[in-house]
Order: structure tokens, then sequence, then C-alpha cells
């Protein structure tokens, strides 16, 4: 007996917008500026610390800025000045 | 006409297991076998609603995928719902996309956070809603499938894949399925809907971005007794109202005979919801240091004690369950995240 066959539908669906890249990952991170997003998290804060210091030890990197997210998602001005004052920024999600 | 990919499968009764097998593969399920979303029967729920299935009704957060009419068709198929639920299904979705909601907080969120859906009007009688006894149970397959198929949508098409996206720690059960009607009929007050501005005649579905359960009995006939253990039941310590800054509105479902009792003694919903916000407090000599000084650096603190929300007005109350029990149930929330009514069109 032959076996027929249906078609069932894919119910996922893709985002509009495809092909968003990365940035560019700098080959040597020495005496660039980086900045730190706090999510708000108890967490975060230890990450942060922790980074800090790495990035002095490893790298001499002294230069970093920090903000605190006052309000979710981030508001675009404070995401365009970190970008236009860091090469790296470490991003708190969640905790 | 239908875009979505088409994959053939073989068209037999044993199929319907084979799908599961290969749906389950794929990721498109909770976990529980599905109905077959053939082209036949989406055709048919999408005759039903009329709409050209290309109609983008949102992109839904994370992960932003695109819901059409169509996606939302083959999500509600495959949950089991019926086509005459596609409305009810549509509200919820455009009410979890309104910002206060905050769906991208509540699905990537650690915390088990789940989109309730409470559904007030005429449309729960023709759906056959259940809003009495088990109302939040199983066995009733309005209230199964239509919360089922926006947690289809919520990871089919938002992306919301466990472990990934979704970091919940524990999740909870409502995140296969959290919908109940308002039991209108033994609300001695004005239905939920009503108290936010809609007509007793207009079908709505209100979103809260819920944590889970929590049963409260209380097994008597005083109205001060219901009151005080209602307000202690919502109180903890380990509350999301409590530890993020954002408070939220702390859900209490009150059985027809708590909520019976309470209107005797002459209160009035708002009057319930001052009392039980002057009530459902914590002393902050109970807190342990770091926490007591957060509560304090927030200014949660009122006469020694910590207040669960900043006003009466934040908690919300909703009559729901059947005539047997005194059981009362407190909704937790993400507290990041505002309930949300919207009219079923």
């Amino acid at each position: 007996m032959s076996e027929s066959t249906v078609f069932v539908l894919d119910p996922t669906s893709k985002p509009k917008v495809l092909g968003l890249k990365l940035a560019e990952r700098p080959a040597d991170i020495r005496g660039l500026t980086v900045g730190f997003l706090d999510s708000g998290w108890w967490s975060f804060g230890v990450v942060l610390e922790r980074y800090r210091e790495l990035l002095a030890e490893r790298f001499g990197i002294r230069a970093v800025t920090y903000h605190k997210k006052k309000e979710r998602p981030a508001p675009k001005e404070l995401l365009d000045e970190l970008a236009t004052k860091c090469q790296i920024v470490i991003n708190g999600l969640a905790n | 006409m239908l875009t979505s990919h088409r994959v053939e499968i073989r068209d037999s009764i044993a199929s319907a297991y084979d799908f599961y097998e290969q749906a389950y593969e794929w990721g498109w399920t909770d976990g529980l076998p599905t109905i077959l979303p053939t082209e036949e029967r989406v055709s048919a729920f999408l005759a039903y609603l009329k709409r050209d299935p290309g109609e983008i009704v949102a992109e839904i957060p994370p992960g932003l995928g695109v819901a059409t009419v169509e996606k939302i068709a083959i999500n509600a198929v495959m949950a089991g719902c019926r086509p005459e639920y596609l409305p009810v299904l549509l509200a919820a979705i455009e009410a979890i996309m309104e910002p206060q909601f905050n769906l991208n907080g509540v699905q990537a969120t650690t915390n088990p956070a789940a989109p309730l859906l409470i559904i007030n009007g005429p449309c729960r009688d023709q759906l056959r809603l259940n809003c009495g006894s088990n109302a939040l149970g199983q066995g009733c397959r309005a209230n199964a499938t239509i919360g089922r198929a926006l947690r289809f949508i919520l990871v089919n098409v938002g992306g919301a894949v466990p472990g990934s996206v979704d970091k919940a720690t524990l999740g909870q059960p409502g995140k296969y399925t959290f919908c109940l009607g308002e039991n209108e009929e033994e609300n001695p007050w004005e239905p939920l809907h009503v108290e936010r501005g809609f007509s007793r005649e207009q079908s709505t579905v209100t979103v809260v971005g819920a944590s889970g359960t929590n049963n409260i009995i209380v097994d008597g006939q005083n109205p001060e007794t219901i009151l005080t253990v209602i307000a202690s039941s919502m109180t903890s310590m380990g509350s999301n109202h409590l530890y993020l800054e954002a408070s939220g509105e702390p859900l209490v479902i009150l059985c027809p005979s708590h909520a019976a009792i309470l209107n005797r003694a002459g209160l009035a919903k708002s009057d319930v919801k001052r009392v039980l916000w002057e009530r459902a407090r914590i002393s902050l000599d109970l807190f342990p240091p770091g926490l007591a000084k957060l509560q304090r650096s927030r200014g949660r603190v009122v006469d020694g004690k910590v207040v669960l929300v900043p006003k009466p007005e934040s908690l919300m109350i909703l009559v729901a369950g059947g005539p047997s029990g005194l059981h009362s149930t407190h909704v937790p929330t993400f507290g990041d995240t505002i309930a949300v009514t919207k009219v079923v069109g």
C-alpha cells in the first residue's frame, strides 16, 4: 500500500532584520577605553570589579567609563555616548 | 496565500506520534504532543478570521520574530485551539506587546514569570471558558489551549527557548498554559475589565506577568480574619515585589465565598485593596541588614514596616473559582511589569 503524505507548516518565524553583524573585535585591547553598563544587579557589581582588576593587571587599562541603567532598554543617547567614548563595552544584562 | 515553510510528513493515524517526535526534535513544542498544523487546518483557521495571512500583528521580543496572522494560526492549531479562540489570542498578543508589560523582561528573566491571561465579558460563555471550579487547573479546552498557544508563539516566534534565551532558574507550571475567566457572575463588585475602563458588554483579555500561584485557605466567616490571612500570605521577603525597584502589581484572586463575605461586611473592592495594602507589610527589624538597607534606600519603609507596593491601587483583585471551599490565591508577579487589558475584536 502506498503511503500518502501531507504538508505541515513551520510555526517558527524569523526577525525582519537579518544579517546584523557584531562589531569588529580589536586585535589588541591595550590602551583602549572600556565602558561598563551596569544592570543594577548585585551580581554584576561583583563581575564588574573583577573585570576592572583584570583589565588593569593584564592590559594596563585604567580608562573606564561607568554607567548604571536607570531604564530598560538603555536609552539611545547613552548607547551613542558609549559608542563614541569607548572601544569596548561590557554590558550587564541581568543577574 | 500561505508563505510558511512546508514540511512533508506521512499521512496516517500513526503519523501523529511521528510528528510529535519530529516537532519535539525541532523545538516546536512545549514538550507535550501537538496537533499537526496541516495546510488544511491552518487555512480553516484563517478562513474563520478573514484577515490577510501575511498581516504582521507583532514582532515578538526578545527574538523579534514576525508574528503574522498565519504564524499565529499555525501555533494555535498546534496548541489545540478552536478557530473561534483566535480573537482572544490576538488580543492577548496585542496586550503583551504594550511597553509597560515589559515582554522582553518577562521572556528572558530568571524569575518564573509567564503571561497570565484573564478573560472578561461575553466571550467567556461563547468560548466556554472555565471561570469556576478548577479555573486555573486542567480540564477546560479553551483555558488550556489559548494559554498554550500564546506560549508556543512566545517560543516559536519570540525565540524564548528555555535555557538559552528564557533564563528562568526553575520556571513554573504556568509556563505551559495560564489562562482563566473571571467569575463575574459571583463577583459582588464590578468585574476587572469594568474597573479598568471597559463596559460589561465588551470582551477583554488582561495580561499579568505572573510568577505563580500561592493558595490561601481562610476557613471562617470573619472578614477581618480573611483580610489578615490574605495580607500575610502576600508578604514575603523573597517576593520580587519587594526585591525589585519596580514594585509591580500583585494580584489576589478571591474565591466567590471570600468575596461574598467581604462584600456582606460592607467592603467595596477599593476597601479590600486598602486594607490588604495596610496589612501586607513586614517589620523592617525582621530583614537581614543588607535587605533592610535596600528597602530604606528605596523609601519603602512606613512606620518601621516595609510596604509591599507603594499604593493600594497597585493591588489587583479578581474573583474566580467554584462555590466549594474557602481558598483564594495570591499571584505574585515579576514585579517589573504592569498589567494590560485589550478588547477582543
